[in-house]
C-alpha cells in the first residue's frame, strides 16, 4: 500500500511538473518575432506564408543568413518535417520554395573569398 | 507604414535616440531587405554578452565572437560564443536541480543533486577548448545549411566540476558499455515540452578521460544561463554539441547513442570525401570526433595601419582537438614563405596554446597575415577551405588578417 501511495504521489508530482512547465516563448514574443520578420523579409507573394510557417518556431534570421537552390530549400523543409516537428505545408510549400529560391539563392564564392569589409584603423604603439 | 519605416527596428529606434527615417541620407534608395548598419549594431543581445559579439540568430540564440575579442588566455563569459538548439530552461534552481545517471549499461542508476556532486566527488578545474563543429561554415561553396558561423564559434574557458568518469564509476559501468549520452533541460523550438532538443554524447573512452567534466562553474563563477546553468558537460576538443548544457540526465549506452542530432547529417561528415555539392546518403556519413588543428590571430584586430619600419608584435591561440599543437607559423606573402612563431605549451591537455611573433614588413603596402598551426601528428591547417561536406563542418582554413604599412 505504501509503495502504491508513493508511486501515486510520484505520478502526481511528475505529472504536475510536466503540466506546469512554463512555456519559454510567449505568444506575445512569437508575434513580435513575426512582426520583425514582416519588416525585414523581402516583398513577395509568399512572404506572409514564410512568416506564418517558419517564424512560428525560429527567427527569420535563420532564413536570411542561409542561401540555397530550390532543391536545397526543399531538403531543409523535409529535414524540419522529419526531425523538428514542422507540419505539412500543403500547397503553400511550392509558393514558399519559389520565394526562398528567388530571394535567397546561392552565390558562388570559389574556394576562398578575398578579405572584405576591412575596417581600417591606426594601430597605436 | 512607409517602406523606410521597415528598416527601423523597434529596439533599435529606442536606443539610437529615435533616428527618423527622414534623417537617413539616401534612406529612400536603400533596397528592400537591407538593414542600416547602424541599426544592425544596435542588436538585442542576451544579458552578459559583449556588445561587439555577432548575432546570427535570436530564436534560438546563436552568437559568435570576432577574432580580436578572443585575445584573452581564458575566454571571459561575455565573449564566449552561444550555440543554442532550443530554448534554455526558465529560472533553473541549482538547489533542486537533479542529475540522473541511467541507461542499459548503468549498473545502479542514481540521481544526484549538485550538492551531492560537490560533496561526493573530488573537484577539478581545466581550461578546455570548446568549438562548434560548424565554426567556419560560412565559407563553404556551395553554401551549407545552418547558422553561418565565421571564425568565432570557439572559446577556451576555465571549467570547474567533477570528472564524468568518477560519477559514471560511482553508478557502475557494465562491461558492454560503449557510449555515453546526455539530456538537458532546454525546450524544443516547436514548443512540444516532451520533444528532446538535442541529445548527443561521446564514446565511453572519451567520457573516461580526466578532462571530461560535469561542470557547475565557468571562470570561477556560476555558469551563465546561456552556457548551461546550473550544470553541463564539458568535453574539450570535440564538437561543442557533445558538451551538453542544462544537464539533467546521462545515459550509459551499450550501443552508439541515438538521441536527436546524433544521426542523419547532424555533426557528421562524409566517411569518404566527396566533390562539392554532392548528395550523401545517411549511411555514408560518419560522426565527427576530434576537431581539427586550427588557430586564430587575436591581436591586432584586422585592419591595422602601421608606419613603415615598425616591427609588429602579433599573437593568437592554436589548438588541435585531442592533440597538441607542435608548430605555429605565419606568412605575410600569401603563403610563399613562412616564419615560425613562439609557441607555449597548453596549461593542461585540451587547452589552447598561446603563440606570439614579431613581424617586419619589407616595404609599404597591403599585407595579409596568415596563421598556420601544425599538430603533433604533423597535420597542418589548409590555406583554402577544406573538404566540402553537406552541413559545412570542420572548416579549419588558416585565419587571415589585413594590415597596411604606410
Amino acid at each position: 500500500m505504501r509503495i502504491f501511495t508513493l508511486a501515486l504521489l510520484g505520478w502526481i508530482v511528475i505529472g504536475c511538473a510536466i503540466k506546469e512547465k512554463p512555456s519559454p516563448v510567449t505568444e506575445k514574443q512569437i508575434a513580435d518575432f513575426k512582426n520583425e520578420a514582416r519588416a525585414v523579409l523581402p516583398e513577395g507573394q509568399a512572404k506572409e506564408l514564410v512568416v506564418d510557417n517558419c517564424v512560428h518556431c525560429h527567427s527569420y534570421k535563420l532564413v536570411t543568413q542561409n542561401s540555397a537552390t530550390r532543391e536545397g530549400w526543399q531538403s531543409t523543409i523535409a529535414w524540419m518535417q522529419e526531425t523538428q516537428g514542422l507540419w505539412p505545408l500543403g500547397p503553400a510549400e511550392d509558393e514558399i520554395l519559389d520565394y526562398l529560391a528567388e530571394h535567397f539563392a546561392p552565390e558562388s564564392k570559389g574556394r576562398r573569398v578575398p578579405l572584405t569589409d576591412v575596417e581600417w584603423y591606426e594601430l597605436g604603439e | 507604414m512607409s517602406d523606410r519605416r521597415k528598416f527601423m527596428k523597434k529596439a533599435g529606434l529606442a536606443s539610437l535616440g529615435a533616428i527618423a527615417a527622414s534623417e537617413v541620407v539616401f534612406g529612400k534608395n536603400l533596397p528592400d531587405g537591407l538593414e542600416l548598419i547602424g541599426l544592425q549594431q544596435d542588436q538585442d543581445l542576451p544579458q552578459g554578452v559583449d556588445p561587439e559579439m555577432t548575432l546570427l540568430n535570436d530564436l534560438p540564440w546563436n552568437i559568435e565572437a570576432k577574432a580580436h575579442l578572443l585575445d584573452d588566455a581564458i575566454t571571459p563569459a561575455d565573449k564566449f560564443f552561444i550555440r543554442n538548439n532550443g530554448i534554455p530552461p526558465v529560472n533553473p534552481d541549482p538547489e533542486t536541480w537533479q542529475l540522473t545517471i541511467e541507461g542499459e549499461s548503468a549498473e545502479n542508476p542514481k540521481t544526484y543533486s549538485i550538492a551531492d556532486l560537490k560533496s561526493k566527488f573530488k573537484t577539478y578545474s581545466y581550461q578546455l577548448v570548446v568549438e562548434c563543429g560548424g565554426n567556419g561554415r560560412n565559407e563553404f561553396n556551395p553554401p551549407a545549411k545552418g547558422n553561418q558561423w565565421s571564425i568565432g564559434a570557439v572559446a577556451c574557458a576555465k571549467w570547474t566540476g567533477v570528472r564524468l568518469k568518477d560519477v559514471l564509476e560511482d553508478v557502475g559501468i557494465k562491461d558492454d558499455a560503449v557510449y555515453v549520452g546526455y539530456y538537458g533541460g532546454d525546450t524544443h523550438l516547436n514548443k512540444d515540452p516532451n520533444k528532446v532538443v538535442i541529445s548527443r554524447g561521446v564514446p565511453l573512452k572519451k567520457a573516461m578521460e580526466d578532462e571530461a567534466l560535469i561542470a557547475w562553474a565557468m571562470n570561477d563563477e556560476d555558469i551563465p544561463l546561456m552556457h548551461g546553468y546550473p550544470l553541463r558537460m564539458v568535453i574539450g576538443g570535440w564538437p561543442g554539441s557533445t558538451s551538453g548544457k542544462w544537464l539533467n540526465r546521462i545515459v550509459i549506452r551499450n550501443k552508439e547513442h541515438d538521441g536527436p542530432k546524433m544521426g542523419g547529417t547532424s555533426y557528421r561528415v562524409p566517411c569518404e570525401s566527396v566533390p562539392p555539392g554532392s548528395k550523401v546518403t545517411d549511411d555514408n556519413m560518419c560522426i565527427i570526433e576530434s576537431m581539427p588543428v586550427k588557430s586564430l590571430l587575436t591581436y591586432p584586430k584586422s585592419g591595422a595601419m602601421i608606419k613603415e619600419g615598425r616591427t609588429l608584435e602579433i599573437r593568437g591561440h592554436a589548438w588541435a582537438g585531442d592533440y597538441s599543437v607542435s608548430k605555429m607559423e605565419v606568412s605575410i606573402d600569401f603563403g610563399s614563405t613562412w616564419q615560425t612563431c613562439e609557441l607555449q605549451n597548453p596549461v593542461n591537455r585540451l587547452a589552447w596554446q598561446r603563440w606570439t611573433a614579431k613581424i617586419d614588413f619589407p616595404q609599404k603596402g597591403y599585407y595579409e597575415v596568415w596563421a598556420k598551426a601544425s599538430d603533433e601528428n604533423g597535420i597542418s591547417q589548409p590555406m583554402v577551405v577544406p573538404g566540402w561536406n553537406p552541413k559545412g563542418y570542420l572548416n579549419n582554413a588558416c585565419h587571415r588578417i589585413a594590415i597596411k604599412v604606410l
